[in-house]
């Protein structure tokens, strides 16, 4: 069947009645670099919607067509087990946004004009891969009906995270099989099928068990797909559940509701279990619960509780949480140069307590000092960083409580404690600008060593022709890198300290200071 | 022992329990880890006849049967002992989520199960139920040259009855894989028309839809399941415009084209289908393989035509063959000179209406497409009809509080095989002076019903008793025509009936978990009259609250569901029905001899 593949826009000219265009060109295999037979080109008119046009190629892999009343379309390259790499097309380059930093508009447009023939379009489409297995339960029997999801690794926020890449069923054989897989690294899970008992409510949920058959996705096996390559034998097995059993009783929620959501450490299922209101000190139980850890949340809208639970070969019965607003950190921000006493811009600013372990359930707090720089944090147990957000007219200078440096070491909260932890902020900033070594990258400003866990201190853009340009940059020393568009997740890996160790030693040192425009003079690399 | 403590052990003396043993499908292997659920009987059909129950009412016996479910997961060896049970009439389930669900006593696959009735005390040994086996259909999708195709589309379709009407629904639906194949599976014994359609390959993720499980039984994470008439068909990814190809032609013609669903082996025309029957056995399941279909573009036609009056008239093209695709098209025909075309049309039939908002509108015509494009359709617009009703309580004077405010009418159209959600189904509620009036009406024919918002305890069901316009009995069928001018008389009463007996079987004996239905003796259409239940235990039926006239009583020991409305069906049967006549509280008794099919 056709796959969507190839997008391209481009305009036709506008003005019926002129010459009809024509349009012919040729798709390649991009392994072989051969011409691609039986490959299905498709021209969609875009402004009236009046059908598609297809053609399909012969052995030499050309297309062509003739008399194509004008108008705007777009094409698409297609061919059954074959996905789309990369586009060329001699006519454009990609076009180059006047602001470097833009993103590329990665549509190529091209106007023509009546009667103009369009030579030449080159369509580049890749042999795509197959995965596929078999399901079997703990006693060997056939898996028939289950949803079986191919991940793959990607980056939010600078986290690792799994992506939904396919997900498919198992037949009444138990197989299954992904297809049109691009080539990468893939890891694949099982959601055992679980009964929905109607009438009862049933808080046994489902987790995924990860290739070869485990529900840690950390020790899942990773499946490395080259391009074109078909995968056997991807056999999962589901894990015994022993029948495990969480139950136990929240108090300290006065007639408020309570949320206990149970998560499995580093796991994809979230079991959330919603007890009513007007329920003071009510109870939880969550039934058939595979062994493991997990972290149990409670929260009501202003109080939580969270507890890591581990499961073994017996049932948690007695789990307690208790809800609490945490503990109470007296604070004082202050704005490097303003004078002392009430400071209305310190009211517009917000201070992020991100945890240093994402919990499933919590976001993290928003604070905004009043205008004599006061505020008091709350915060459970635990490691966070304090963080400025929602502004880049502002950054954080130092945070010290008890003479500890919280900015960069983050802050530890066992207990409430006296302070006051003091905050300063300054809005004196530098700038840098230069260009990479090649066009079409993404240009990353890395703080140094000490400062790597400051989030809001990396800056990034994209840039189409190698130019970039940074602005309010905190003063202080960084490290620049270039990655080229190709190999760069959008989703901020350079924050995993494990992807920059790789880059390190070819990234550029560079100083900034406040007031400051730092030009570098030579190209950074790209890689 | 405090009082409290002895009282807790009196009561749980009484309490009953079941116990027994699952197999696998179609073996003596017992399965381990599968749900037996005894569920209250009456927990499917709440409240015998009042449907409009008030919803805390509703929500609280709800939560009151649900409270009398019990559980038990089968060992190792397949046995389960259900204890703690209330004396009462329940159902037996057992789920799976390898094999699905099976009703205890149940006579076809979702057939509704035996009633268990269970006394105090009673320990009722021994069950033995087998998980149902089932069917596959397998076969490779390709293109004309061969080539296999992905992400087509594969659907077993089935007949079932809806509203009397003989239908085929989708009882499965799969998408090929790289190599173009398909297993359909988890398909009970019948006769099957397997149909494939061309599909993009899909834009998100995980939009693989699991199969139903035999049973229906729900998995953590599902979608609700909606009833048990199965899936609606997905013919084609119609999206007016984009569904069809064009191709030019050496000579400069050019050909429109599109990916028709094709029905196993190769053809567009459902009637020339080659069915795959799947006979499952009682002891083994069944698998028909080189179930195989080519898929390739067929010539789509164009509808052209013209509207004669009438400014901003939108044209609609209804789909009319039951089970097709039932998006409609619409389009705008031309301000300049009233011209409309609909591209890319499949052939098959279709009814044209039209409308627009000045309150005119068209008589509904019948198109059929074929194998050219259909030209000069000529569409005169008229004033819309309104049509009226007057209702009326009987034995009510007018002007008296009658209780019949918030009723609501409907008008459903007779134009296609089925209503559908699409079509436009005017609703009226009572106003002023008890009328009810619905605008912009095409001309056809309708039937009316009535909604009777929640009741209260001291409220009775409102019935039609008749329903006239002008000089003709409207109360099956109403005859709107561009001339109609008359307001319909709807007569609506309290009065209502019951009619209970006894089910007797072959050896004359009282007959368990059997259906019986009660059918109206005239006014076959109106399904509303139609009711059935399944026999308990001791072969007992009752049926209350039904609206008074005459019936027929049937006693099948095994049927389809709905088939009884279906006039070809019922045919051989009107002989061995039991005429009964349902007066004013009035309260008939019965003896009813079974039908046996087998």
């Amino acid at each position: 069947m056709r796959m969507l593949n190839l997008l391209l826009f481009f305009l036709l000219s506008q003005q019926p009645p002129g010459l009809p265009a024509s349009i012919d060109g040729v798709i390649l295999n991009s392994e072989t670099k051969q011409p691609l037979a039986g490959a299905t080109l498709t021209i969609l008119d875009r402004v009236t919607s009046g059908g598609k046009w297809i053609t399909v190629t012969g052995n030499d892999g050309r297309f062509s067509f003739r008399s194509i009343p004008p108008g705007q379309y777009s094409i698409e390259a297609s061919r059954s087990g074959y996905v789309s790499e990369t586009t060329g097309s001699p006519l454009t380059g990609p076009r180059l946004s006047p602001d470097p930093l833009a993103p590329i508009n990665t549509q190529l447009v091209q106007e023509l004009t009546p009667g103009q023939v369009l030579s030449g379009l080159r369509f580049v489409l890749t042999p795509a891969g197959v995965i596929s297995g078999r399901l079997t339960t703990e006693r060997g029997e056939v898996v028939a009906g289950a949803i079986v999801q191919a991940f793959k690794t990607t980056y939010q926020n600078g986290l690792r995270e799994r992506t939904l890449v396919q997900s498919v069923v198992s037949n009444d054989l138990g197989e299954y099989r992904f297809f049109m897989l691009k080539a990468g690294q893939y890891y694949v899970s099982l959601v055992p099928p679980k009964l929905a008992i109607q009438g009862v409510s049933n808080q046994s949920f489902s987790i995924p068990v990860f290739y070869p058959g485990t529900i840690d996705p950390l020790k899942a096996t990773v499946i490395d797909l080259r391009v074109g390559q078909t995968i056997e034998g991807v056999d999962l097995r589901s894990i015994p559940i022993k029948n495990r059993r969480i139950a136990g009783g929240v108090q300290g929620n006065g007639s408020d509701g309570v949320d206990v959501l149970l998560s499995p450490v580093n796991g994809t299922a979230n079991l959330k279990f919603t007890i009513s209101k007007d329920t003071p000190n009510p109870t939880f139980q969550f039934s058939d619960i595979v062994q493991g850890s997990y972290l149990l949340v409670a929260r009501t809208k202003d109080m939580r509780s969270v507890i890591p639970v581990e499961v073994g070969n017996n049932d948690l019965l007695g789990t307690r949480a208790t809800l609490g607003p945490g503990f109470r950190i007296p604070s004082l921000a202050r704005i490097e140069g303003h004078p002392p006493g009430n400071d209305p811009e310190l009211e517009k600013i917000y201070l992020s307590l991100r945890p240093n372990v994402a919990v499933p359930g919590l976001e993290p707090e928003l604070y905004s000092p009043f205008a004599d720089g006061g505020f008091w944090l709350e915060a459970l147990k635990g490691d966070y960083w304090l963080e400025i957000a929602r502004t880049e007219d502002y950054y954080i200078k130092s945070i010290r409580l008890d003479g500890m440096d919280v900015l960069n070491q983050g802050l530890h909260v066992t207990t409430s404690v006296e302070g006051p932890m003091e905050i300063v902020i300054d809005n004196r900033f530098g700038t840098v600008q230069g260009y990479a070594a090649a066009p079409r990258v993404t240009v990353v400003l890395v703080p140094d060593a000490a400062r790597r866990n400051q989030r809001p201190l990396y800056k990034s853009g994209k840039s189409s022709n190698g130019i970039f340009h940074f602005e309010k940059v905190p003063p202080g020393d960084y490290k620049l890198f270039a990655w080229s568009e190709d190999t760069i997740d959008n989703g901020g890996p350079w924050l995993d300290p494990e992807y920059l160790r790789k880059y390190e030693d070819r990234a550029t040192p560079v100083r900034i200071e406040a007031d400051k425009k730092t030009v570098l003079d030579r190209p950074i690399p790209a890689f | 022992m405090n009082i409290l403590g002895i009282a807790l052990l009196v009561f749980q003396v009484q309490r009953a329990s079941i116990s027994g043993t699952v197999t696998k499908p179609g073996s003596n292997e017992p399965l381990p880890g599968a749900t037996a659920i005894l569920r209250p009987a009456s927990a499917e059909s709440p409240l015998p006849a009042r449907s409009s129950q008030l919803t805390a009412e509703r929500a609280q016996f709800q939560s009151a049967q649900n409270s009398r479910i019990r559980l038990a997961i089968t060992e190792d060896d397949g046995r389960f002992t259900v204890g703690d049970i209330e004396p009462g009439d329940y159902r037996l389930l057992v789920q799976s989520p390898l094999y699905g669900g099976v009703a205890y006593g149940q006579r076809r696959p979702d057939g509704p199960g035996a009633i268990l009735t269970i006394k105090a005390g009673q320990a009722l040994a021994d069950l033995k139920i087998s998980m149902a086996p089932t069917g596959t259909i397998a076969g490779r999708v390709t293109g004309r040259g061969g080539e296999p195709l992905a992400y087509a589309r594969v659907q077993a379709l089935r007949f079932g009855y809806q509203e009397g009407k003989l239908n085929l629904t989708a009882t499965q639906i799969t998408t090929t894989d790289d190599r173009g194949e398909y297993r359909l599976f988890w398909l009970s014994s019948g006769r099957y028309v397997v149909v494939a359609s061309a599909a993009a390959a899909p834009m998100i993720p995980g939009a693989t839809t699991p199969p139903i499980r035999p049973g229906g039984i729900a998995l953590t994470g599902d979608l609700p399941f909606q009833g048990r008439l199965g899936l609606p068909i997905i013919l084609g990814e119609r999206q007016e415009g984009t569904s069809f190809v064009k191709h030019l032609l050496d000579d400069g013609t050019l050909r429109e084209e599109s990916w028709l669903p094709t029905y196993y082996p190769a053809t567009t025309d459902r009637t020339q289908a080659t069915p795959v029957d799947v006979v499952v056995g009682s002891t083994a399941g069944a698998s028909v393989t080189g179930i195989n279909i080519t898929l390739g573009p067929s010539p789509v036609q164009k509808v052209r035509g013209r509207v004669s009056n009438g400014n901003q008239v939108t044209v609609t093209l209804i789909p009319a063959a039951e089970g097709t695709d039932s998006r409609l098209l619409n389009t705008t025909a031309s301000v300049i000179d009233g011209s409309f075309e609909f591209s890319g049309i499949i052939p098959g039939p279709y009814y044209l209406t039209a409308q627009n908002r000045n309150g005119l509108v068209a008589t509904p015509i019948a198109v059929l497409v074929g194998d050219r494009d259909v030209e000069n359709l000529a569409i005169a617009m008229a004033p819309a009809i309104t049509l009226s009703a007057h209702v009326a309580l009987e034995g009510v004077t007018p002007g008296t509080p009658d209780g019949l405010t918030g009723l609501v009418g409907t008008l459903r159209s007779e134009l296609v095989a089925v209503p559908r959600a699409t079509l436009t189904q005017p609703n009226s509620q009572l106003g002023l002076g008890n009328r009810m009036n619905w605008t912009n009406v095409p001309p056809g024919n309708y039937q009316l019903s009535l909604q009777q918002p929640a009741l209260r305890e001291d409220q009775k069901r409102f019935h039609i008793k008749s329903i006239r316009l002008g000089r003709e009995d409207a109360f099956e069928t109403i005859r709107v025509s561009p001339g109609t001018t008359d307001v319909l008389e709807v007569v609506l009463t309290t009065e209502s009936g019951s009619v209970e007996g006894t089910a007797i079987g072959r050896a004359g004996d009282p007959a368990a978990n059997v259906t019986i239905v009660l059918v109206p003796a005239n006014a076959r259409k109106r399904t509303s009259l139609y009711s059935s239940l399944v026999t308990g235990n001791d072969g007992k039926f009752r049926f209350q609250e039904v609206p008074t006239g005459d019936y027929k009583l049937f006693a099948w020991d095994d049927v389809e569901t709905g088939a009884w409305a279906n006039a070809e069906f019922i045919a051989p049967y009107e002989s061995r029905g039991r005429a009964v006549r349902i007066s004013g509280n009035g309260k008939e008794e019965v003896q009813l001899n079974v039908i046996y099919n087998r």
